[in-house]
Parts: C-alpha cells; structure tokens; sequence
C-alpha cells in the first residue's frame, strides 16, 4: 500500500515537473502504435494509403486519447490551471489596447479602494496600541443634556472604590502650557496628569525607566514626570541617561522616571495634539465637592462587557445622587468604548467613503465585464472552433475566468502600486487630529483587502461574460461567420449599463451634495472677522506671573504697545479662539429664578481682554464693552467648588463683576432687557451683565452656539490666552514686530504658534474637503467609466446594426430618423439607470446626512441636476457612434454584406 | 484508490492488459494485437482505451515502462509487469474466476 503511494508520489511529480517530456513520449508512442497497425493491414493486401486511413479510423479520436491519457497522470488539474493562465496571458496579448485599458481601469478602481481601505483600517479596524484594548473605556458623567460631561472630583473616588467590574480607573487632567526650561529654548508643552494607575489601566509600559509610585502620587509629592517620545527626541536627544535627571517644568524640579514609547499617544489633545508628558495628579481630589474637571479612562474586567460596567456604575452614580442632592441629582455614568469614543467623528465620513468605493469597484466591475462581453463576441468563432474541436464548456469557461483573473490581478497590483504612491499623501489630506488613531499605512491587512478585491472582481466580472461566451452553437456560429447578435448577450450587456448608471447616479449626488455644503458652509458668516488676524497662543509661567493680577498686566501691557505699532489695527485677547476647536459649557443660576438641581442653564464661557470685541469686529446690540476701570482686586472671580477658597480681599470695595453676553443668551434669559441682570458661574459672586453682543459662531459653522457668555481676564485672568492682532496689511507680515513685543515684555515666554485666524477656522473645513474631494474624485471617476461603458456598447450595436441602418436609408430613411432610432436605446437605458439610481439614493440618503450643510439627501434640486448631468454626459458619449450612424452609405454596407 | 470492482469493463481491460505483459516486455500495439489473438478475435480492445489504461497502469506501479528499439529499428515503449503488478494480476485474475463462476452458478440456476 504504501510503495503504491509512494510511485503513485513519484509518477505524479515527474508528469508534473516533465509534462511536456511526457506528451513527447506520448505522442511518440501514439505514432510507433499507428506506423504497426497500418503494416500490418497492408500486410493483408490494403494499399498503403488505405492502411493509415483504416489504422487511424480504429484508434479512434486522438486528442480525447491524449486528454485521457493525460487525465490518467493525476495532474491534470494544477496543469490545467498553468494552461489555462498562459492561454490567458496568449490571449491578453493579442488585444493589447483592450487589456490595457481594462487593466488601467482596474488599477484606478482597485487602487481607490485599496487607498480607502487603508484609512479604514488604520481609524477603524488596527487595533489601538494599548493592551487588550478591547476592555478600556472612557467613563463620562452624564446629565439631563449631555452625554460625555467631565466627572467631579467627589465622584471619582467612589466611583474607583466601589465599582465591581473595573480592573482599574485613571482620571486624566490636561495641563496645558507646561514650561520646559533648561532643555534647549524655553517650550510651553501639553501635560497630562494622571493617577498612579494610569499606565496600568492602558496595559502599556514605558520604553525606558518606570511608572509612578502610589507614593508619587500622594498628596504633596508628584514631583516625578515621564516623557514622551517625541520630547525625548526633540529635547534630550534621545539620551537614555535622562532618566533619573531632573527637568525644570514651570520653575519646579521634576525627576524623570521614564520614557513612553512612539506609539503612545493618550489622551489626545486639542486638534489633533498629542501629550508631551505625564505627571502624577498628587492631590486629594475628593474634596472637590461639585467640580468637574476629570477625564476618566478605565479597564473592564477580563469577561465583563461594557454593559455590564454601565450598570455597575450607575448604581454607584446613584448611590453618589442619595448622598448629594445638590450636585448630583440626575447625574449618571456613561461608558463608551474607547475606541469608538476615538473614532465618533471620523466613523461616518469613513463608512461613506468605503460605500462610495464600493459603488465604484461595482461599477468597473460592471464595465470590464461588458468590454470582456464584447470581446466575446468577436472571439465566437474561436470558441465555437474549441467546441468543435472538443473542447468541454467548463474547460472553456475556465480558460476565460482565468483571464478576467490574470486581468484583474493586474490591475490589482498596480492599483497597489498607486496606493502606496498616494499613501504618503493621505496625512497632508486629512487635517490634523482626524486621524487620533494611527498613521496609514500598507500592512498586512491592506494587502490582503487588495488581493482579495482583485480575485472576487476577477470572478464577477469574468464569469458571467465567460458563460455568455462559451454558450455558442458551434455549428450555428461557423456558418453564420460569426456576426450575428445573440438576444440574451445584448440584454445582458444592456443590463450592465443601467447598473452602471444607477450606480454612478448616487455616487455623483453625494459628492454634489457634499461639495454644495462645502460652499454653503464656506458662506457662513461666523459673526466676526476672519481675514487680516494673526494668532499666538501664549502661556504665561505660573511662578513668574505669580499674583493673578499679573498675568492680567503681561495682555494689557503687550496689547497697548502692539495698538502704537504700525501697521496694527486693533489687539486683543480669548482663552479660545472662536472655531479653533473645542468648547467649554458650563452652568449657570439666574438671579430670581429658583434653583433646579441638576437643571441649570448651560453656557459656553470665554474669557477675553477689553480690546478683544473690537479687534474681531462685533457690534454690541446692548450695554458697554469691558473697560479697564472693571480691573478686580480679588482674583480669581469663579470658585470651582464650595470649599475653594474665597479669593483675598473680596470684602474689599472694588469694581463689580461683569460679564458680556451673547444675543442668544439674552433672549433666551431676559427677553425684556439682559443689562444689569445678574447670574452666578458655580461658586461665584453675583455677576452683573455689562453688554450684549451679536451672536458668532464659535464652536462650530454649522450651527449657533447657543447662549455664550464672556468674562474679563481683568476678573478672571488666565494663563493661557491667544493674542490676536487684527494688521492692515498681510497678518503674517507682522510677525516678527509681533514677537519682538512680546519678547520685549518677557523674553523668556516661549512662542508656540503664530498663525492666521483664517487659518485656523479653515482648518475646520479640512475633513469636510478630505472627503468631498475624494468623493468628488470617486463621482468623476464613476462618471468617466458609465460613459466608456455607454460608448463601447453603442459604438458596438451600432456596428452590428449598420446593414439594417443601410437598408433604412436606402428605403429613404432621414439622418433624424436614423439619429433618433440609435438614441431610443440609449435614452431608454440612461432613463431606467437614473430612475432607478435616484431611488437608490434616498435610501442611502441617511448615510450621508450628517456629513451635510444646507442641503438634505433629498435634496430635489440637487437630484435634478445630476439627473441632468448624467443625461447631458450620456449624450457625450452617444455622439461619434449616433453621427457614425447617421453618415451610413447604404452602397457601401449593402456591398460589405 | 482502490479499484476492486470486479464486473467493470476497466477492471477487465486492467487484468487482460496485466496478464498480456506478464509473458515479457511488450510495446502498445502488440498488447492489443496480443490480446486479440489470443481470445481468438472475439476481443477486440478499443484502442483508444489501451493507453489511457496503461497510464493509468504505469502510475499505480502495476506495470513499468522503458523505451527500447523494436524489429525493423522502430522506437519503442516496452511495458513489463512489475512484483506489484504480478500480486494484482493474480488476485485479479482470482476475483475473475469468481465472479464468472458466480455468475455461471446464477444463470444455471433452475
């Protein structure tokens, strides 16, 4: 048994590695059989002749005795495919310019899909690079109008302490503007402060040195950092010893006690800003009855969903509500995953752009198939002689899958090859802070999503043209010479064009639709002037600028002497520029209206400097503007919870709080006059409303911000504002004076950025434009392809029916009659592809909804002219073949025929 | 793999084509030209199964080949029977005997 195996091994192996030795042979074999058969029936008196015929009459048909013997060797399959692909290669290269443009056809669609693919899998598909990231969370507290609030300080504690399902919880704190001194040029950095067990709870271990201690991280301590990568590069070149070092971080020492790794990034910052480095939070946060200020990042326990950790903690959340009625009435948990709490934003654009290549895909798919259906045509009667000849309809079928196969693999690989051409260029697409995940590249998953993409193209498009091909009557075709129309055949390819046009009908919408509330959106007025601003953010040293009052006088100090600089119109200065990201709402108690628990106003607050209103040019509807004379003596006016400390001197006689309100709030609030109402911020003195501006859009330019109030920062200084300096020239230009100015007043303040205001509120624009332009692309594409798809099958119905368009003619037909009898198949097929095109669109309407401004899915408007464009494009594509037609000489048809 | 089907044409050809070469070495048209002699014309192998059969043959290691010169120079590819080959002409042969007999037995049946 197993010797049998063995020769059976060995037979196969030689037949496989020596077919072409073994036909010889057989051939051979074959013949030496025929030479003795026709001797030894000329031995029994046939003439010579006679003996070969009769000879091969009785050996019967030798090519099923070739085919059969070869079956016999037990490769016949693996042989037949490596036939069946050199056929395929022979046949490829007899019609270059069709293998080309097919292959050209497919590397685009593919690439672009390919290209999607890659983004998709970097956003949403790689896994983060924490570990087991499938169990991290971030927890949020909720409330009766927001669903991812910062958690209070009282509340976290009780949340870490009596959770069943955590395996830990780490709130993170932002501290922005940390000073690095004594590391190259003075930098003001992005700082997180975190819990001891924050790197545990994100499963990730610093490249060099260790975590913090709980000890670090008790109260009075936390004077230990770790680094990031990057500023371990940039500022300590890459040196390992600085581990155990001490760095000075806003005039204190910090001992570094380790290093993370490039990959990690976590939390993200504003804008796409990633931490600099971490510090122990090292403070008894309990006791912050009431402030919100935590981000809580946590890990599930192995086996527990996050289900399962949402009941967990709301009922400590409820348990926190018995305890305090005043500030946690109606306050619950919400946890979200984290990698979609990542991902929110981005998810929708990606899952539309990922439908939109798909349409595109089906649409080459689709047209391939129908340019391969016409090569069938021509190639009828070479089939039809295979048939002839023996040849099975399965072995023929093969061979031409095998070669859309060949073709799509092709293109596939140079669909590739133009990916990771155009990978590079993803990055500089796509606006900082879109991507919060990691960067695009080609792996393991990409490649395989190609090959994959290519080979099941390949098969849809191969096969259903590879059976239309091969059903042929041999005997029919052969006498026919090989030119007449099949019925099915051309409904089939007719089919295809409609798909074609349906598909392509919802993709050019899309991108209309999007590119239409791109401009809307670009037309927006935010209600300030954007043009001619420059922006530097700036963040004042804690240590030096230590009495708040003095922060207050660093702005009002730079702000004078930059308003005496030529060339500058008006400066002034926010803690957030307008659309420059971000918001912060926050609760407020209305004079004279009774208290809600848990049913505050909520506002988004500003703080800005008296020159501020004027340099972005906002009128006020009511009221003054901020005044040098509002200057407090007590600093800081808001306290953040009720044990913090009332500022020093506040029993002092001195300027009264104010504050500058928006037109939304006042309506909202005071209908019938907002001037002199007063509200509360949390624990803050009564505050009194000063004036009323127009309303701007702040946090975004999609919709109003709602009621927005502003404080002075000669009441409630801060350390990190943006200057904004409004020139009468090029902003850019002033740059320089701008900084030596600053560096005047203290030259030891590190310049993060200077930027335009343009610059900044565009940047808002930049994933709306990522995804228009790539749709727009994608729509132009699908066009391009529905019209060749057009054009071949015309310019081919028209050639085949040019003896029927001569016969009209000659029996006197028109050029109209014969332009209108060439159009009626074309108009028929455009007007069920649009039909039903736009039908697809208003149900995928909601996919592409909340990526729109301005306009709805169904917009008909909208849908009207692309219907139109798809017509007028159509018409494009029908014109040389119509005209073709339309010049038949009937003399000269009738006598080709 | 294993073909033990004793009332198959394929078997039947297998064993005459077995027991045709276990008298020596013997080319692809003389198998034929053998076999109907021997069953005095009233076998007639249809050539066109002869080498499909003796591939077939050949790969399971029943019989081997080689090519040789044959009378008046001719080349030619010699079949011979190999030990595994003459175990399965014999059993093959035995299962013949069998059947046939069987068969007999059935068809005398009153």
């Amino acid at each position: 048994m197993l010797a049998e195996l063995w020769n059976d091994l060995r037979y196969r192996l030689r037949a496989l590695t020596r077919g072409g030795d073994l036909d010889r042979e057989m051939e051979d074999e074959i013949q030496a059989h025929l030479a003795r058969e026709a001797d030894a029936l000329e031995r029994r008196g046939l003439p010579a002749s006679e003996a070969r015929r009769q000879a091969r009459l009785a050996f019967g048909g030798l090519e099923n005795v070739r085919e059969q013997s070869r079956d016999m060797r037990g490769t016949r399959r693996l042989e037949d495919h490596i036939q069946d692909v050199s056929y395929a290669w022979r046949r490829i290269r007899r019609s270059p310019a069709l293998s080309l443009t097919i292959v050209a056809l497919l590397a685009l669609t593919i690439g672009s899909a390919t290209l999607v693919f890659s983004v998709v899998n970097a956003v949403l598909l790689r896994p983060l690079p924490f570990g087991d990231p499938d169990r991290l969370a971030l927890v949020w507290e909720t409330r009766a109008n927001t669903a991812q609030n910062v958690v209070g300080g009282h509340e976290f504690p009780e949340w870490a302490r009596s959770n069943r399902t955590f395996d830990g919880l780490s709130p993170m704190i932002y501290d922005e503007g940390i000073h690095l001194t004594g590391a190259g040029d003075p930098v003001a950095l992005l700082g997180v402060r975190v819990a001891a067990t924050f790197f545990q709870v994100m499963g990730v271990a610093p490249a060099i040195g260790r975590t913090f201690t709980a000890d670090e991280d008790s109260e009075g301590r936390g004077d230990v950092v770790i680094l990031s990568d990057r500023v371990w590069r940039s500022r300590f070149a890459s040196d390992p010893s600085v581990v155990g070092r001490t760095v000075r971080l806003n005039d204190r020492p910090f001992h570094v006690v380790g290093v993370m790794p490039l990959s990690f990034a976590f939390p993200p910052g504003n804008a796409g800003a990633t931490p600099d480095l971490w510090t122990p939070i090292a403070d008894n946060i309990e006791r912050y009855v009431g402030r919100h200020y935590l981000f809580v990042v946590g890990r599930v326990k192995s086996g527990v969903t996050m289900a399962q950790a949402q009941s967990d903690l709301t009922s400590v959340a409820k348990a926190l509500a018995v305890r305090y009625p005043e500030d946690n009435a109606g306050h619950g948990v919400n946890v979200v995953p984290l990698h979609d709490n990542l991902v929110k934003d981005v998810r929708s654009s990606l899952v539309l752009l990922l439908g939109a290549v798909g349409f595109l895909l089906l649409i080459g798919c689709s047209n391939v198939a129908s340019l391969l259906m016409a090569r069938g045509v021509t190639r009828r009667r070479e089939i039809a002689l295979e048939l002839a000849l023996g040849a099975t309809r399965f072995r023929l079928v093969r061979q031409l899958v095998a070669e859309s196969l060949v073709l799509s693999v092709a293109g596939g690989v140079l669909g590739l090859a133009l990916t990771s051409v155009l990978i590079d260029l993803v990055p500089t697409l796509l606006p900082p802070g879109s991507l919060t995940v990691d960067a695009v590249t080609l792996d393991r998953s990409v490649l395989a999503f190609a090959i994959g993409v290519s080979v099941l193209t390949g098969l849809i498009f191969g096969v259903v043209p590879a059976m239309q091909a091969s059903h042929v009557g041999p005997a029919d075709t052969l006498a026919q010479g090989g030119r007449t129309l099949v019925g099915s055949r051309m409904r089939l390819r007719r089919g295809l064009v409609i798909v074609q046009v349906a598909l392509a009908v919802p993709l050019v919408l899309g991108a209309t639709l999007m590119a239409r509330g791109l401009i809307a959106l670009h037309k927006v007025d935010p209600g300030f002037v954007v043009r001619s601003t420059l922006a530097v953010d700036l963040s004042l040293r804690a240590t030096t600028y230590a009495p708040l009052h003095r922060q207050r006088s660093f702005f009002d100090t730079v702000e004078d002497r930059l308003r005496q600089t030529p060339g500058v119109l008006q400066a002034g200065s926010i803690n957030a520029v307008p659309l420059g990201g971000g918001s912060s709402g926050i609760g407020i108690q209305v004079e004279g209206k009774p208290e809600q628990p848990g049913q505050w106003v909520s506002a988004q607050y500003r703080v800005v400097t008296p020159g501020y209103f004027k340099t972005i040019g906002v009128p006020f509807v009511a009221g003054r503007d901020f005044a040098p004379s509002d200057a407090r003596l007590a600093l800081p006016l808001i306290r953040w919870f009720p044990q913090q400390e009332m500022a020093l001197e506040f029993e002092r006689p001195q300027a009264v709080p104010v504050a500058i309100i928006n037109q939304s709030m006042a309506m909202r609030l005071w209908p019938d006059g907002a001037i002199g109402r007063r509200f509360k911020v949390l624990f803050s003195p009564w505050i009194t409303v000063a004036g009323v501006v127009s309303d701007m859009r702040t946090v975004s330019l999609r919709a109003n911000t709602g009621p927005e109030f502003y404080l002075s920062a000669a009441q409630e200084p801060q350390s990190t504002m943006s200057l904004l300096v409004r020139t009468s020239g090029a902003p850019l230009d002033l740059a320089p004076t701008v900084r030596s100015t600053i560096a005047a007043v203290d030259p030891a303040l590190p310049i993060a950025s200077m930027r335009t205001l343009e610059e900044i509120v565009d940047s808002g624009f930049g994933r709306p434009l990522f995804v228009s332009a790539l749709l727009g692309t994608f729509a132009g594409m699908a066009l391009l392809l529905m019209t060749v798809g057009i054009y071949g099958l015309l310019a081919f119905t028209t050639a085949q029916r040019l003896p029927e368009i001569g016969v009209r003619v000659a029996l006197g037909a028109t050029r109209r009659q014969i332009h209108r009898l060439v159009l009626r198949d074309a108009a028929m097929m455009t007007a069920i592809g649009v039909v039903v095109g736009l039908l697809a669109a208003l149900g995928l309407g909601r996919f592409i909804a909340d990526q729109l401004y301005g306009v709805t899915p169904n917009d008909p408007a909208t849908m009207a002219t692309v219907a139109a464009l798809v017509v007028v494009v159509v018409s494009l594509a029908c014109w040389r073949p119509v005209r073709r037609a339309g010049r038949v000489d009937p003399i000269d048809v009738l006598r080709h025929d | 793999m294993t073909e033990q089907r004793l009332d198959l044409p394929q078997g039947t050809l297998d064993l005459l084509i077995l027991k045709a070469v276990s008298l020596g070495p013997m080319h692809g048209w003389s198998i034929s030209e053998r076999i109907r002699q021997v069953s005095r014309e009233a076998l007639q192998i249809p050539q066109g199964s002869l080498y499909p059969a003796l591939h077939r043959l050949e790969r399971r290691g029943w019989i081997s080949a080689s090519w040789g010169s044959s009378e008046n120079n001719r080349k030619a590819k010699y079949y011979e029977l190999t030990r595994a080959g003459r175990k399965q002409l014999a059993s093959g042969a035995d299962d013949w005997a069998r059947l046939t007999a069987a068969v007999g037995f059935v068809l005398d049946m009153n």
